[in-house]
């Protein structure tokens, strides 16, 4: 290295004021596709890799978004959604991180993406092989639920010592009649692992189970991923005299496009007391409504 | 001036990480690896799949090691080139071999723990003959799979799946596998594969 | 009644940054200059780059100004920079006795060889509010800098270096020898932490922890949560020299020089193993630039962190290494303003269910 006079890094022509493709560099993906490919090995378990800070704060997607920015490439076609929703403030920012970066084509049609982002919710219309999932995940740990230590959780995981989730559930039925976890609902995978399917609701457990896509989980802050391969076993916790249930909905359907098979979201409306209901997924409900108008060429 | 730096290279391991992504979601599902004009003699001496795997997932935080003393040109190639650590093959995470390593080698491998099972390693074995051939059917069944999967294998793989399964992994503890023959057929098969041996004759 | 799907995400975005520099520069006074943040904020900077994890004052005034003096923010723009530059490798290992000190002081004794040099400190000023930095700048400014030329007119010179108070103590056989540490430390940034942690990773995680988080646990663990009383050994402001070595394997190239404050806490007696006599225990903080508060706070928590006997959170490696990282503690923090509306409604889908449920065992029942 010459001794120069030191480049300032507030030179506009010095090198690092222009990113790596997809913001990390090199040693990073690597690091992160090295962990992905044996989280995919013991689907369900959780394996920590250092990752690094990204511009989006902790807590915001960056497990979620490293996982993508280490998959991504030119041909790629990306979807980001918050809620089910391509329009969300934060889907947007994360889009638009990603489209600065690779200058990929993104997309809010499910059925055209290859690498689809999500927080808190999985697509309504179903996935297909060759399609990857990626979740951002806040808690990685379903164990958190009865145990603050990362020590202990790790060792009842290697025990599969799951008695006191066993033991949560079982108070919560005798306290509530039911099991009134509504997000975060634990599942057993492939017969071994318990795992955290991060924040999304009942009614998404289902298409876990078995799904022809990857799906990926990235815990940025916690830093874990974890994983389902294509048509893994999930199953939910349930007693065998208390099956597991989704939401009921109460025959509510979607304002906008009247689909009552889709999760829903509750609007206030100006009328006090007054809600209306409206697909989560807001790419399913516009899917509804084009073939309603007949706009999908079908 | 474009808001990022791109380069071959890094679309080149991107592309083979989302292959071996691919083969080891499909296992028993061959997959083929594109190699690029520019990606022949990436890595001296060591065959371009090989070699470009190397780039894919080994550096200076992980340990690499080669099968007898037939491969070590390859080994030293790769840790020059890649910056990982030599390590013994009980010790390395990533292990390199040009030919089905003998099941007493197999049995020295690392499986991981039960608190880490992910340490268990990763073998990548590189194949003269191709991955299918008439030496026998392969029943593959696990997490990746539908229902179960076919495979018409090679003598080679044949009996490497033979050795694989006297191995009885004890789930989660395990190691997984990457195949590749000289057409760039990559065959990845995680821990959790299940496979039987059906002869041609059974 | 019709329902409005939510959209406009991107332009909401957009004018929400307009709007925040907009505030930041729209009065009428002179805009600042990094460099008058540099030489007068000094220690907001060092802050800055002490929770950012890269020392680079410019850069560091530049994040100030754009986060508006909001510290986390411009630490998270510091380090999410830091992710984006290449690393080359690292330095030699730092001898804090070549430090050219500007501060340093001991409470553990009366006096140390070398002085007990006070240097710059706000410590004897009474915090009283000087209301005459007002008016008159100029003026003042103009006294202030005569003021120190008379000064150093008159002063002894600073001798190069000091010697360390620790040094003296483990001559004495008062601290434990220096065992050799790891060959490589455990770097956080390439590895994740795993628990146990060893304590070149314990170090580095409070390295870059934020401030108050630190003094919030260790406050805790003086006050009782805890059992360190801290005796300064030493405390140390100044510069360090950094060596490089190239990979062409020529001699080390001195790089620069980074400002930082080191301390070092004598406390409580470790029980005597076999054959030998009791001895005190050191707690190590280091961090950039000059922070006194973080550098005890740390050394306090480095001690803590040593006690086989975990009684309370402050003893605890996972509660400290986990929950001061400012990036990290703040980004989760300020998460729960995302939409958590699906969650939400997760929730109150249950509720309904239970009351259903409960209604149909009253009409049962009743």
């Amino acid at each position: 290295m010459k001794a120069d006079s030191p480049r300032s890094l507030l030179d506009p022509n010095a090198d690092c004021r222009r990113h790596a493709f997809a913001y990390l560099d090199e040693s990073a993906k690597r690091e992160i596709r090295r962990q992905t490919l044996k989280a995919v090995a013991i689907p369900g378990h959780q394996v920590p890799f250092a990752g690094r800070e990204i511009p989006i704060a902790r807590g915001w997607g960056t497990g979620g978004l490293q996982l993508t920015m280490s998959l991504i490439g030119p041909k790629d076609v990306l979807k980001v959604i918050d809620q089910g929703c391509d329009g969300s403030v934060n889907a947007v920012n994360l889009r638009r991180l990603a489209t600065m970066t690779t200058g990929c084509r993104t997309v809010s049609r499910t059925c055209e993406a290859t690498l689809i982002q999500t927080r808190h919710r999985v697509p309504e219309t179903p996935l297909a092989a060759g399609q990857i999932l990626i979740f951002q995940v806040p808690y990685p740990e379903i164990l958190r639920l009865v145990e603050p230590s990362e020590t202990v959780t790790r060792r009842m995981h290697a025990e599969a010592d799951y008695h006191r989730m066993w033991t949560f559930l079982y108070e919560n039925v005798v306290q509530w009649g039911g099991i009134t976890i509504g997000f975060r609902y634990p599942v057993k995978v492939h017969g071994r692992y318990l795992m955290d399917p991060s924040p999304i609701p009942r009614w998404d457990i289902p298409k876990l189970d078995r799904s022809p896509a990857l799906m990926l989980f990235g815990a940025g802050r916690e830093k874990r991923i974890y994983a389902l391969p294509p048509f893994t076993r999930v199953e939910p916790l349930a007693f065998t005299d208390l099956p597991f249930e989704v939401e009921q909905q109460f025959g509510a359907r979607c304002a906008r496009c009247g689909a009552s098979d889709a999760f829903l979201d509750e609007i206030p409306v100006e009328e006090a007391g007054k809600t209306c209901w409206a697909c989560s997924d807001t790419d399913y409900c516009d899917q509804r409504l084009a073939d309603k108008r007949g706009d999908n060429g079908a | 001036m474009s808001l990022f730096r791109t380069d071959d290279k890094i679309f080149g391991t991107q592309k083979c990480y989302r292959t071996m992504l691919s083969a080891l979601c499909t296992p028993g599902s061959p997959r083929k690896m594109d190699i690029a004009g520019n990606e022949r003699g990436l890595i001296s001496g060591v065959p371009s799949h090989v070699a470009l795997i190397s780039l894919t997932l080994l550096d200076e935080q992980v340990s690499v090691a080669a099968f007898g003393t037939g491969y070590g040109s390859w080994l030293e190639e790769i840790i020059s080139a890649t910056g990982a650590r030599e390590a013994s093959v009980s010790e390395a995470d990533y292990i390199i071999a040009s030919s089905v390593p003998k099941l007493k080698d197999l049995r020295s491998v690392k499986q991981g723990t039960l608190l880490s099972p992910e340490q268990g390693a990763t073998l990548i074995i590189r194949l003269d003959e191709k991955i299918e051939g008439k030496a026998g059917t392969l029943e593959i069944r696990g997490p990746g799979i539908e229902d179960v999967t076919l495979l018409k294998a090679g003598p080679a793989v044949f009996s490497l799946m033979k050795h694989r399964s006297a191995l009885e992994f004890e789930y989660p503890l395990g190691f997984d596998l990457f195949l590749v023959d000289s057409k760039g057929n990559l065959l990845g098969l995680p821990r959790t594969s299940s496979v039987k041996t059906i002869s041609k004759k059974g | 009644m019709g329902y409005i799907a939510v959209r406009g995400g991107e332009e909401a975005i957009t004018n929400a940054e307009t709007l925040l520099h907009y505030y930041r520069t729209r009065g009428k006074s002179a805009s600042l200059s990094t460099d008058q943040i540099r030489e007068q904020l000094p220690l907001a900077l060092d802050r800055v780059m002490g929770e950012g994890a890269l020392y680079a004052p410019e850069l560091a005034a530049l994040a100030f100004k754009q986060a508006a003096g909001d510290t986390l923010e411009a630490a998270f723009l510091l380090r999410a920079h830091r992710s984006s530059v290449s690393r080359i490798g690292a330095s030699e290992v730092v001898d804090t006795g070549k430090m050219r000190v500007r501060r340093r002081i001991s409470a553990a004794f009366k006096n140390i060889p070398g002085g007990q040099v006070l240097g710059a400190t706000a410590d004897y000023t009474h915090h009283l509010i000087r209301f005459e930095l007002l008016t008159n700048e100029a003026e003042a400014r103009e006294r202030t800098v005569r003021a120190f030329e008379d000064l150093a007119r008159d002063g002894e010179s600073v001798p190069d270096t000091f010697p360390k108070v620790v040094d003296m103590l483990r001559a004495e056989g008062l601290l434990s020898q220096k065992k050799p540490g790891d060959a490589r430390p455990y770097d956080i940034t390439l590895r994740p932490l795993e628990f146990p942690a060893p304590r070149s990773a314990r170090l580095q995680v409070l390295a870059r922890a934020e401030t108050g988080g630190m003094l919030a646990l260790a406050y805790a663990n003086m006050r009782g949560y805890g059992h360190v009383h801290p005796v300064i050994g030493e405390l140390r402001v100044g510069e360090v020299p950094l060596y490089f070595k190239g990979s062409r394997g020529n001699g080390p190239d001195l790089l620069g020089w980074v400002r930082v404050t080191e301390c070092e806490v004598v406390t409580q007696m470790e029980k005597a193993e076999a054959n030998s006599s009791a001895r005190f225990t050191l707690g190590y903080g280091l961090c950039f630039g000059h922070n006194e508060t973080k550098a005890i706070s740390m050394a306090v928590l480095d001690r803590a962190l040593m006690d086989e006997e975990v009684k309370s959170p402050t003893q605890d490696q996972e509660f400290v290494l986990l929950h001061t990282d400012g990036i990290e503690a703040s980004g989760f923090c300020l998460h729960y303003k995302l939409p958590h509306y699906v969650t939400f409604q997760a929730d109150r889908e249950q509720i309904r269910t239970v009351r259903a449920a409960a209604k149909e065992e009253e009409t049962v029942e009743g």
